[in-house]
């Protein structure tokens, strides 16, 4: 009794020694809100990655860290495990399948998806010799940063020389939150590109300017050491502030608004469908929430988590938060029918009426099925990617064909037994085959098998992609066969697992490596006078509606010719025959229902007049008996 | 599970067990149940009378008994496909199921439609209905109970395929939203199952009318 009476005393010395209780801390004031709808204004000093204030007559001048910059109020750990920075946390589930990086070598023949998330039917990128180190030179450019970039356990010892070249590739904050105009995306990316990583954040700010290259330099390159002699043509990288942007306390204006604009998204989120009816930017729409005003973050809402809603029916589910629910088209358009408090009509959403179309379509169907992406028509369309297609970058290949080969929109089915519109992609690929397991080949080693083919015929050039003959693959094949007898050499395209088969000719079978790779869009949503359907049924229900009969073109390295083609239904776990009965139904329906009205009216007459004759008789009855 | 599934099983289940029972206590022993309904599988007693009828030259009676045994077929063609997705899977009606309900519904509704105009006036109700109803119970009246049976599920048949065509016709016009459309619906599956029971309850009277 005594010694808790001792303790007791102790406890409450303690916390007098203590000061105040705050119920946060000094940290992480910028995550705790008030209630206050106005918007903080960001005047703040910057630090570098050592976590040094910043300041002009720095000698050499740093680049600032938004890690250590912004951390000073908000909760940066917290915030680094968001989903836009957890791809390679192993802890994290994949969630539902979406776009994935992919790689691609032109004069290998290859188109692979790669991903940290566990998505089935894409590769880790070290299944094609991807360092973190090296996935970040490639798709940095489209990443806002964290994740492999700066998780130690990911960087490999062989590109420890290189992580110190370059820096980590901390959370760009801004790459999302910051609304100067100066602020570019564009020139985030081409920092990354050349390794400038600790560069990237300063140099896309609108306040400073980078110039030189991380890649330039020797590995033994020093931040505080001038450029070694057998380098000295190239510029190291180097950071210059804009002096004016500074005030007399040495602190920086930042726009940070609460709700980043649609454009912000936009830099890695972007499509461009190659519409023939639509070939010029002018003629194309854009997303009706967008032209109605509405921002991005409307629906894809997160918390400091940044755990970002992905807005798909069932997500609730799935990330376990139910408020995912009423974030989707149905919680806005029709409410989550949960019981709670309404939430429907969220922004003004219009509650849709579907007149004349028969319920069975919403159980069938996700909303997207009918109301995004292009309009389908014969043959499925190429659409480029901001991720895939490195779009807004300098220097990015423009034109319409460039690599990888997308198509859109293909009706498939998804996992929850819905069909919606998806992005479909052919891998294509060099690999070895053990028992039924593929593993891909290193590009490195196809490249010049391929290049030695084109180097011996001079009449051939390459193409888009380098145009394949049976006999090219076979060379290719047999080659590989040559440096690793172990296994079984095979080329994966179109959809087929090509090896030498019997005779020594190329033989094709199928294999689920050889799947083609799907992943639902859920934008640009089309206004409702242009969704499936506003034209009645045959839209989708003609025998030749692209809904079910649609091409979906096998766009890849090698394609046998017979079979560059197919058909909608494949995705949709359908029989061709069964949708085209179906379809064909729906040429008799007029004539089906003058039927069926004719019956009524027939039947409706009979029971009338021997109900009135029934009638009459009563009513005689009852005459005669008074 | 939905109420209308767990409604139509119970439903179906009370029917067959009544027609059950009906014949055990008229032919007194399973085994001899079991041969009836075999013996009315194998000579399915419409088909087998219309080909005397054929034989006979009646031409209004061989109608009759090609509409007959036209919307029977239809009848177990459409009860086939549209229940069998929702009793046994619990899932709506597509697909080619959905394709074989829609082409033979019309044909089942003109078949309705002239077993109304060829039935109607000999189905109408008259004085020995009207003495079965006041002797309700009475075996002497045995053969006209059944008749007056007959008589009441013909002219259920007919109210009851009104809402059942209605239903489909508004359905297929973009006159209701979505709630009106589900509304459509489930009364096309209530009237449907209703029609389905008094349909079958027709049938086994007419089977016992005329089984020997």
């Amino acid at each position: 009794m005594k010694a808790m009476k001792e303790t007791g005393i102790l406890l409450v010395l303690l916390s007098l020694c203590t000061g105040p209780v705050f119920p946060q801390t000094q940290e992480n004031v910028g995550d705790i809100a008030d209630g206050n709808k106005a918007i903080p204004v960001h005047l703040i000093r910057i630090y570098d990655e050592f976590d040094h204030l910043i300041r002009l007559d720095d000698n050499p001048l740093m680049p600032f860290s938004p890690k250590r910059t912004c951390r000073k109020c908000h909760d940066y750990e917290k915030i680094r495990v968001g989903w836009h920075f957890n791809a390679a946390d192993s802890s994290v589930a994949p969630g539902r399948i979406g776009e994935p990086w992919i790689y691609v070598d032109r004069q290998a023949a290859t188109q692979m998806p790669l991903s940290y998330r566990r998505w089935k039917g894409t590769y880790p990128p070290s299944a094609v010799g991807l360092t973190s180190f090296k996935f970040l030179s490639l798709f940095g450019r489209h990443l806002p940063g964290g994740g492999v970039g700066e998780k130690d356990s990911a960087q490999e010892l062989n590109d420890y020389m290189r992580w110190q070249v370059s820096g980590n590739l901390e959370v760009n904050c801004q790459s999302c939150h910051n609304a100067d105009p100066g602020q570019s995306q564009s020139e985030y990316g081409v920092q990354v590109l050349r390794q400038n990583f600790r560069w990237a954040a300063t140099a896309s700010s609108g306040f400073a300017t980078v110039q030189g290259s991380a890649r330039e330099m020797p590995d033994n390159f020093d931040l505080y050491s001038s450029v070694p002699p057998e380098k000295s043509e190239f510029l190291p990288p180097t950071v210059t502030y804009n002096k004016s942007r500074f005030d007399v306390a040495g602190k920086v204006l930042f726009g940070v608004p609460r709700k980043m604009s649609p454009v912000q998204c936009s830099f890695c989120h972007s499509s461009k469908v190659i519409d023939p009816r639509q070939p010029d930017r002018w003629e194309a729409e854009e997303d009706v929430h967008v032209a109605a005003g509405m921002t991005c973050v409307d629906c894809h809402r997160n918390g400091l988590d940044h755990q970002m809603t992905r807005g798909y029916e069932g997500e609730a589910e799935v990330a376990g938060r139910p408020a995912a629910s009423s974030l989707t088209c149905r919680g806005c358009h029709l409410g989550s029918g949960d019981g709670g408090v309404p939430a429907e009509g969220r922004r003004g959403a219009p509650r849709p009426l579907h007149l004349g179309i028969p319920p069975v379509h919403f159980d069938k169907l996700a909303c997207t099925a009918c109301h995004s992406g292009p309009w389908p028509s014969a043959n499925t369309l190429r659409v480029k990617t901001s991720r895939a297609h490195s779009l807004g970058i300098p220097k990015a290949d423009k034109s319409d064909d460039a690599l990888p080969q997308i198509m859109t929109p293909v009706f498939a089915k998804q996992s929850d037994g819905t069909y919606a519109p998806h992005d479909i992609f052919w891998p294509a690929f060099w690999a070895s085959r053990k028992q039924n397991h593929i593993e891909p080949v290193a590009t490195d080693f196809v490249r010049p098998l391929v290049a030695e083919i084109f180097a011996k015929d001079t009449t051939r050039t390459l193409g888009r992609w380098p145009v394949l003959r049976d006999a090219d693959i076979l060379y290719v094949l047999r080659r590989l066969h040559e440096q690793d007898s172990t296994s079984i050499p095979v080329y994966i395209s179109a959809g087929k697992l090509f090896q030498i088969g019997s005779g020594g000719k190329l033989e094709a079978v199928d294999h689920e490596a050889a799947s083609p790779y799907l992943w639902p869009v859920a934008h640009d949503v089309r206004p409702k006078a242009q969704s499936l359907g506003i034209r009645g049924c045959a839209d989708c229900h003609a025998t030749d509606a692209p809904f079910y009969f649609g091409s979906v073109v096998k766009a890849s390295p090698y394609i046998v010719e017979s079979d560059s083609m197919t058909r909608m239904t494949k995705y949709q776990d359908k029989s061709a025959v069964s949708a085209w009965l179906f379809s064909m139904s729906f040429l008799f329906r007029p004539g089906l229902k003058a039927l069926i009205i004719l019956s009524f009216v027939l039947i409706a007459l009979v029971v009338l007049i021997y109900t009135m004759r029934g009638l009459a008789h009563i009513i005689r009855i009852l005459a005669e008996e008074e | 599970m939905t109420i209308f599934r767990i409604i139509s099983i119970i439903a179906l289940l009370i029917l067959v067990g009544a027609v059950a029972f009906d014949l055990k206590r008229r032919l007194r022993s399973w085994k001899a149940v079991m041969e009836f309904l075999r013996g009315e599988m194998k000579n399915f007693v419409l088909v087998r009378r219309e080909k005397t009828v054929l034989r006979s030259g009646r031409t209004i009676a061989m109608v009759r008994k090609m509409v007959y045994a036209v919307a029977v077929l239809c009848f177990f063609i459409l009860a086939g496909t549209g229940f069998a997705p929702i009793l046994f899977a619990g899932d709506h009606l597509t697909g080619i199921l959905l394709v074989i309900h829609v082409t033979v519904a019309p044909l089942f509704a003109l078949s309705l439609s002239a077993a109304a105009l060829l039935w109607a006036h000999s189905q109408r109700f008259n004085e020995d209905d009207w003495r079965v109803v006041r002797h309700l119970g009475d075996s002497g009246l045995r053969e006209k109970t059944i008749r007056f049976a007959t008589k009441v599920g013909f002219w259920l048949i007919l109210l009851l395929s009104l809402p059942l065509m209605l239903t489909v016709i508004l359905e297929l016009f973009p006159l209701f939203g979505t709630e009106g459309e589900a509304f459509l619906i489930r009364l096309h599956g209530y009237s449907a199952l209703s029609l389905m029971l008094v349909a079958l309850g027709h049938i086994y009277l007419t089977t016992l009318r005329y089984a020997k």
